[in-house]
């Protein structure tokens, strides 16, 4: 049914493209770039043509541009060397592949230009059968560093990611709500969390075997994301265990999503092969409303306020606030069938406030 | 060009109408002794020569170029005259083919 959202840290690239049909020409003299024109585009290549460099290092700016270059040397405003050296000075990514091309053919042109940046050097008139190969000699670079950007991308989501859901892994978590909890401190924010434990999840593994297990935890994971905000953060925290990092929020909105987030998962079983699954959950919110808390406070108070929930007849979120040090009180946020209403307040009882 | 007919006459188009032009440029430069000038204006022509397959007319304009790199304008006149001799014909012929497609 619904699969988990796939959310990403900032530090991750934007996605790289896999085609390397796009090429940008500078060059001054009409017939040179008329020729060249013509010939990439009838090798199938979408051609960005310049006139001179300044105009090429302004489209060079634009957001994709072309990751083939064909750079003629001598050319007005920026010239070709000049250009060379500015794009490696930049080191943009993707890589751009350049073919720096010239009249000038002695020996320490061809280094000049290399050295300036150039990955390949062409001497007009170009020779068009030499000119496509030579252009696939870059593609091939291009595409081997296309391979390895998607690679490193794909370990990096493995690592921070859990394999069975896809939702973020604990580790990843537990760093993004410390960020999280940093930023809300500089800003004087709230950052609520929701643990949650699904509820007899031995008895389903028991009754259903171990794989009809995984695919309850896949479905719950799903409903989860699907039940909160784009911006908050979903997590396997353990084999049963999930967590919510909600930036951004007060006790009346840490409750809506709790409730939310509880009924999702108990509103409907889960279906395996034509076996019907109920499946509920027990959560423990917290909210820190004043600035600076550190993550075991705050996981600590969720804990207990989890505990308190599964003590408590299950299929319920139970409200701990974390932020004050005294005069805590716990709101029982019930399932409809025991209270019929949300949020009710309950006085604080002998023996159940919190001491953290 | 690589057997392109329709390229082929495009670029026949540029140059019917770019050659003359920068050869009145280079007259000019040369009687003016415009080393730079002449450097730019005989790369241009060396190019689009080249590529048309016109070698000897292409060598010349390469001779220029050296020349203007250099500031050795000494036998700049004799050169064009040369390269301009080479160029007429082909512009001739090609104002034919034109005419003829």
């Amino acid at each position: 049914m619904s699969i988990a959202k796939r959310t990403t840290l900032q530090s991750f690239e934007a996605e790289p493209r896999t085609s390397c049909d796009s090429v940008l020409i500078a060059e001054d003299d009409i017939m040179s770039r008329k020729i060249l024109q013509s010939w990439l585009e009838n090798w199938g290549y979408r051609v960005t043509a310049a006139e001179n460099g300044a105009i090429a290092w302004n489209i060079l700016q634009r957001e994709r541009p072309p990751e083939l270059l064909i750079l003629d040397w001598v050319m007005p405003e920026i010239d070709g060397m000049e250009l060379c050296r500015r794009i490696r000075d930049r080191q943009h990514n993707p890589y751009q592949y350049i073919l720096l091309v010239t009249a000038r053919d002695e020996k320490q042109n061809v280094v000049r230009g290399l050295d300036a940046g150039a990955d390949d050097y062409l001497t007009k008139p170009l020779d068009k059968n030499e000119l496509r190969a030579r252009l696939r000699v870059g593609e091939r670079i291009l595409t081997l560093q296309h391979d390895l950007i998607q690679a490193r991308e794909d370990l990096r989501f493995q690592a921070t990611h859990d394999a069975l859901t896809g939702i973020f892994n604990r580790g990843t978590i537990l760093e993004l709500l410390n960020r999280e909890l940093g930023r809300a401190a500089r800003s004087q924010s709230a950052t609520g969390i929701l643990m949650l434990d699904l509820d007899h999840f031995k008895q389903v593994n028991d009754t259903y075997g171990h794989l009809t297990g995984d695919v309850v935890l896949k479905e719950v994971a799903g409903r989860i994301s699907q039940a909160v905000r784009s911006y908050d953060l979903v997590a396997r925290y353990g084999g049963e265990e999930f967590l919510i990092v909600v930036p951004g929020c007060n006790e009346d909105q840490i409750q809506d999503c709790a409730e939310r987030v509880r009924s999702a998962i108990a509103s409907a079983p889960v279906i395996v092969r034509s076996s019907e699954i109920p499946v509920t959950v027990s959560i423990g919110a917290t909210v820190a409303t004043r600035g600076a808390i550190t993550a075991t406070d705050i996981l600590a108070a969720a804990d207990g306020a989890l505990y308190q929930a599964k003590n408590s007849g299950r299929n319920r979120a139970v409200l701990s606030g974390a932020g004050r040090k005294i005069n805590h009180h716990i709101t029982a946020v019930c399932a409809p069938e025991s209270s019929g209403k949300l949020a009710g307040q309950m006085p604080p009882k002998d023996g159940m406030v919190n001491e953290i | 060009m690589g057997g392109d007919e329709e390229l082929l006459h495009e670029v026949v188009e540029i140059f019917l109408e770019e050659g003359p032009k920068q050869m009145t440029t280079l007259r000019h430069a040369i009687a003016e002794g415009n080393a730079e000038c002449i450097e730019k204006t005989a790369h241009s022509l060396r190019g689009g020569l080249g590529y048309l397959g016109i070698s000897e007319a292409s060598l010349k304009a390469r001779e220029l170029e050296e020349m203007g790199r250099k500031h050795d304008l000494q036998h700049t006149a004799e050169v064009f005259a040369a390269l301009e001799t080479g160029i007429s014909g082909v512009l001739l012929s090609m104002r034919g083919m034109d005419a003829e497609v």
